[in-house]
């Protein structure tokens, strides 16, 4: 910014009156253009005798505009003189700040984190040391752990990852925080560490540490494996106590689950593209359309009702949402399941949509629900700036 | 206040019924990917350079599939993500996916490339599902979308534009290169010869580009083109050089012609048998961008435009990075010539069949991206290609 006020002060006459008028053509939001044109108006304001418009004889024209390689922001400058043209270039900067975006309605989206490269996940782990990392982002090739210093990310520590196996396009990753100790799974490698002296980690190819490929999911009450195919992009199926693959549910992207006396049900998101739900005896006993791949369980809080948090249909190169579904007359106990039981042979469980959907402007790539179901990590790539964005989503019960 | 979640389940519930349909987010495995191209190629062979007059780039397309890299010489190197499966030279390539290339396994299980298929055969087949993917014309891709055929466009990055002949005198005078620019009307050309697939141009770079397009004007000016004219002792009859082969370029040249006579300017358009054909006063080129960076797209039209041209102004100069003052001051010095006159920014145009997921159109420099498409449905159309 101080380049191109330079810049117009060197071409403008100090002592004659100037108008400024700033246009944004950017992808700079509302906010942040009114910010700098802010900013602009101030130092400008400090070097130059700026007055309202039509009542100069100078005319400053300041555009904040974008090219491929960064935003251009143009001034010209014109006093009777032919016009002159000076600009600077600014660098996409990696989001660095946590800010709040506009809830809708019972779901709550927080920007935690933006960066061009993609990632696979990310956290907030509680309980570091002092000077600690704050944050870990999990990339396909590379564990990088940041600081919050002065409530800006700072980063620290990049660890290399060297799977086993060869490069999976379209892979996917995985952090487990179980609050006192982290794990993190990418396809052909794990790293395990203690929260307490992050960033230390130790990282393993497969198969010498997980000879089954397995990777945790939230199960309410304690975790559940599953097989992770390390060289596509989707779990083969539960894991057994035995570690071998549970036959009755069907290779899926994503499972929510809901503990029950008789048992864990499972929702998952399959590959065939059904959302499948099993009760605790691992029998099929409903079938949902129209969802995307990611599926997750949230504890609202609000009620004692079974709430998914699910994304949408289409491709990375269309916007996406994400939608609670409530799901009702799925056996929760032995008593209701028996009375359910009579029940759901004349009426099946359902998924009632709850509430608006969260708009996201791109694909959403990533949706882990956290050990304690209260939020979800979110990754999306969104789509008007290209940066690769991490989220937390919870739900509120409404005001 | 909180009210409770549930307070909001009836007053906006939609129930979900089991239905049989297939959705989709995260990629599939699997499929065949037919696409249509409009060239021929005879060799597959890295080291044999092809030229093809539709489709231009297939031949190196094909080979951004099969090898890891290009070389700063031309030639490519290293395992792709596919490998040639079969090849009928001019007619059919069947490419598999190589499970061990090293930037991960596409997502398809290969590619049938049917190569020679004219505009309306590559129509046809996308309207019966017979292809996947084939490439449109800019200028036909409103009547491909009318026709029911999902369309996908890359940001602008092909010039059009008119290029005066330094070495014929009649384009030597600034006044009557000036008038004939002034006398373009962009927006018409975008309008109706271009079918809105497009944007007028005023500068060398697209503004997603360079940033600083918005500076160039587009403006058509035929009250001073006619006074620059009048200005003109003896005003000559400038001719107007077209690709013969080329239905696009015609169009707007007889755009050119008609927007001139209308100010007064004595022009004729005429056809060229061969792009090198120096003939006329002025010709009407296509230069599509070879990378997004500025400096390095801009350096590539000059190259392109000096033999022509004549431009007193060298890319080399330009820094890498380049400072954007410096791109948009090199541009500015060409433009105020008035030797090269930026007429219409074209998008690169592919037709898709309903089932191609996560298609990216390539932008400047890039490869067909077929190893991260992938196919939703594919039981659905298994009897498409060859399995």
């Amino acid at each position: 910014m101080a380049a191109l006020v330079q810049k117009i002060a060197g071409i403008a006459s100090a002592s004659q009156p100037a108008t400024l008028k700033i246009d944004n053509i950017s992808s700079l939001n509302e906010m942040d253009a009114s910010t700098i044109e802010q900013a602009l108006e101030s130092e400008l304001g400090k070097r130059l005798q700026l007055v309202p418009q039509g009542t100069a004889a100078t005319q400053i024209t300041i555009t904040l505009s974008e090219g491929e390689t960064g935003y251009v922001w143009v001034a010209q400058v014109g006093s009777g003189t032919p016009e002159q043209t000076v600009m600077v270039s600014i660098p996409k900067q990696a989001g660095n700040s946590a800010r709040a975006e506009r809830p809708a309605m019972t779901l709550q989206r927080k920007l935690i984190w933006s960066q061009v490269q993609p990632f696979l996940d990310f956290d907030l782990p509680d309980g570091v040391a002092v000077n600690g990392p704050g944050m870990i982002v999990l990339e396909g090739s590379s564990v990088n752990f940041y600081s919050s210093v002065n409530g800006q990310w700072v980063a620290g520590k990049s660890i290399g990852l060297k799977p086993a196996i060869a490069p999976v396009r379209g892979a996917r990753g995985m952090i487990w925080d179980s609050g006192e100790e982290i794990d993190m799974f990418v396809p052909g490698e794990s790293c395990s560490g203690v929260v307490a002296t992050l960033p230390e980690l130790v990282c393993a190819a497969y198969p010498s540490t997980n000879p089954a490929g397995n990777w945790p999911l939230v199960a309410g009450t304690e975790p559940q494996d599953a097989q992770f195919e390390s060289n596509r992009n989707f779990f083969s199926g539960l894991a057994t106590a035995t570690g071998a693959t549970e036959s009755a549910v069907p290779a899926f992207y994503t499972a929510a689950a809901k503990a029950t006396s008789n048992g864990t049900a499972w929702l998952v998101a399959g590959v065939d593209g059904k959302a499948q739900l099993f009760n605790g005896s691992k029998r099929l006993i409903a079938t949902f359309s129209g969802w995307g791949d990611q599926v997750a369980t949230v504890d609202t809080g609000c009620d004692d009702s079974w709430q998914v948090l699910t994304t949408g249909t289409g491709d990375s190169m269309e916007p996406d949402h994400i939608q609670i579904y409530d799901i009702r007359k799925y056996p929760q106990s032995q008593t209701s399941a028996q009375s359910t039981s009579s029940q759901s042979e004349t009426t099946p469980p359902e998924a009632v949509a709850v509430g608006q959907p969260l708009d996201f402007s791109g694909p959403i790539l990533a949706m882990w629900p956290s050990t304690d179901l209260k939020s979800a990590r979110i990754v999306s790539l969104n789509l008007q700036t290209g940066m690769y964005e991490g989220s937390i989503i919870s739900v509120s019960c409404g005001e | 206040m909180k009210v409770r979640l549930s307070l909001f389940l009836a007053a906006s519930s939609v129930v979900l019924a089991a239905l049989p349909a297939f959705t989709a987010r995260l990629p599939r495995y699997g499929g065949t990917l037919v696409m249509d191209v409009g060239a021929t190629v005879n060799s597959i062979d890295p080291s044999v350079a092809q030229a093809n007059s539709d489709d231009g780039d297939t031949k190196e397309q094909i080979d951004g599939l099969l090898y890891a890299q290009k070389n700063a010489d031309g030639t490519f190197a290293g395992a792709g993500p596919f490998r040639i499966q079969s090849f009928t030279p001019d007619r059919k390539a069947l490419l598999v996916a190589d499970g061990q290339f090293e930037g991960g396994r596409p997502f398809l299980d290969a590619i049938q490339i049917e190569m020679g298929r004219s505009l309306q055969d590559r129509l046809i087949d996308l309207q019966l599902g017979k292809a996947d993917l084939a490439e449109i014309p800019a200028d036909q891709a409103r009547q491909a979308a009318e026709r029911g055929i999902r369309v996908s466009r890359s940001r602008p990055d092909e010039l059009i534009a008119l290029v005066f002949n330094s070495k014929r005198s009649r384009a030597n005078d600034p006044r009557i290169r000036k008038a004939i620019a002034l006398s373009v009307d962009r927006d018409a050309i975008v309008n109706f010869i271009l079918q809105k697939t497009g944007e007028p141009a005023g500068g060398l770079l697209p503004q997603w580009s360079s940033g600083t397009a918005f500076l160039f004007s587009t403006a058509a000016d035929p009250v001073q083109a006619k006074q620059l004219w009048s200005q003109l002792a003896a005003p000559p009859t400038i001719t107007v050089g077209y690709d013969a082969n080329d239905s696009l370029t015609r169009s707007i040249a007889e755009r050119i012609e008609v927007n001139a006579q209308g100010t007064g300017i004595s022009m004729t358009a005429q056809s060229l048998p061969n792009a090198a054909a120096l003939s006329v006063d002025a010709r009407v080129m296509r230069l599509r961008m070879p990378s997004p960076v500025p400096q390095v797209a801009l350096a590539r039209f000059i190259d392109a435009l000096n033999p022509l041209a004549g431009l007193t102004v060298s890319g080399t100069a330009l820094g890498d990075p380049a400072d954007p003052q410096q791109v948009y001051n090199t541009e500015s010095t060409i433009i105020g010539t008035y030797s090269v006159v930026p007429i219409a920014w074209l998008p690169r145009v592919f037709g898709l069949s309903d089932r191609v997921r996560d298609w990216s159109t390539p932008g400047p420099g890039d490869d067909w991206p077929l190893a991260n498409v992938w196919l939703d449905n594919i039981d659905v159309q298994s009897k498409k290609g060859t399995s």
